[in-house]
């Protein structure tokens, strides 16, 4: 789906991401684990084209790849403007036009969003969860989560889970997921890149680690220690 | 479902459905649900519910029927010698972290003897 080779992009010696190369493919949930600062967040901008690469090249084989027709991208910033819901929702939609409502309404009802509240009234777990339900709804080929779970409640969390799993066409798309932390992700990823400094240290299945009968926690510190 | 972490996740799904299948609660010679729904279902990517179902496919429990989708057995004695095995596994690992421990085969027997009275007399 997402051919990746020799990707460099470096704001300075040990900011950013070098050398990355990686295939991401059909069918799979993609971790993007490492501590703040391991180049995550520059990896997901280079993919949805938000900054652009000093080296390397990305290769993304589906029919139209321009911009961000076919990646649904959850970015840790704030994309909301001002006002209600519902005006976010056609703000939204007038860049993004594979929007399924259907979905959208359903999502936003799992989280208790109204299309009336106004967005600068809603508590930080909400409107992570409204950047969510925007994700999540569209009809795309690859789906990427940048920290979904940061700053959120256990409830939300568990929401967030299932309404991937649920919504999503997971066998037919490609999902990334970064978190600077691998606790209770055993369930969600099926293959997991361990960053650090700017670099991959390591990427492994999850069954294969536990295979050798360690939990993705485990796993994850015995990299570091 | 709760899993433990540190074990494949689709064995123990697996094991579940087999369960599931010997108490009745999944009918004998019934469809599998879809991936998609076992993914919601147990919480787990569909890509883990694939290799459950590549998993009970090699022991013959559901064989997949193009456009009928995945068939469970019929063979009842089948589930019973597999609910078996999977008995004897679990006994296995028992026995031999209690090894690990340096426990001899009379304490370990004691052992479980005690335990198991203590749970009767909790009843």
């Amino acid at each position: 789906m997402i051919n990746i080779t020799n990707l460099t992009k470096l704001y300075s010696p040990k900011k950013g991401i070098s050398n990355f190369t990686y295939n991401f493919e059909k069918g799979n949930v993609y971790g993007l684990i490492g501590p703040n600062g391991a180049g995550k967040t520059t990896l997901i901008k280079l993919l949805t084209n938000f900054v652009f690469n000093d080296e390397g090249s990305i290769e993304k084989n589906f029919e139209n790849n321009e911009m961000l027709k076919n990646i649904s991208y959850m970015p840790e910033f704030n994309i909301l403007i001002p006002g209600s819901v519902k005006k976010n929702i056609e703000f939204f939609t007038m860049t993004y036009s594979d929007m399924n409502y259907d979905t959208l309404y359903s999502v936003l009802d799992t989280f208790e969003i109204d299309l009336k509240d106004n967005v600068k009234k809603l508590s930080t777990g909400k409107v992570k969860a409204l950047h969510f339900a925007l994700t999540i709804s569209r009809d795309a080929k690859v789906y990427i989560f940048d920290e979904p779970f940061s700053g959120i409640d256990v409830i939300t969390r568990k929401r967030i889970v299932n309404e991937i799993l649920k919504e999503v066409d997971i066998e037919d798309s490609t999902v990334i997921i970064s978190s600077h932390e691998l606790h209770d992700m055993d369930q969600l990823l099926d293959e997991v890149i361990l960053l650090d400094k700017s670099e991959m240290i390591t990427s492994k299945s999850v069954e294969s680690i536990k295979e050798e009968n360690k939990s993705l926690y485990e796993w994850f510190l015995s990299n570091f220690i | 479902m709760n899993f433990t972490k540190n074990k494949p996740i689709y064995l123990q799904i697996a094991h579940e459905i087999i369960l599931e299948i010997y108490n009745h609660n999944i009918s004998l010679a019934s469809i599998m649900p879809s991936v998609r729904e076992l993914s919601v279902k147990y919480q787990v990517t569909p890509k883990t519910i694939q290799a459950v179902n590549k998993h009970l496919n090699e022991l013959e429990i559901i064989t997949t029927k193009p456009g009928v989708g995945s068939v469970i057995t019929a063979d009842y004695e089948l589930i019973k010698h597999i609910h078996k095995l999977n008995g004897k596994s679990y006994t296995l690992e028992y026995i031999e972290s209690m090894k690990k421990l340096s426990y001899q085969d009379d304490e370990i027997i004691n052992y479980i003897k005690s335990s198991l009275k203590g749970e009767h007399n909790n009843d």
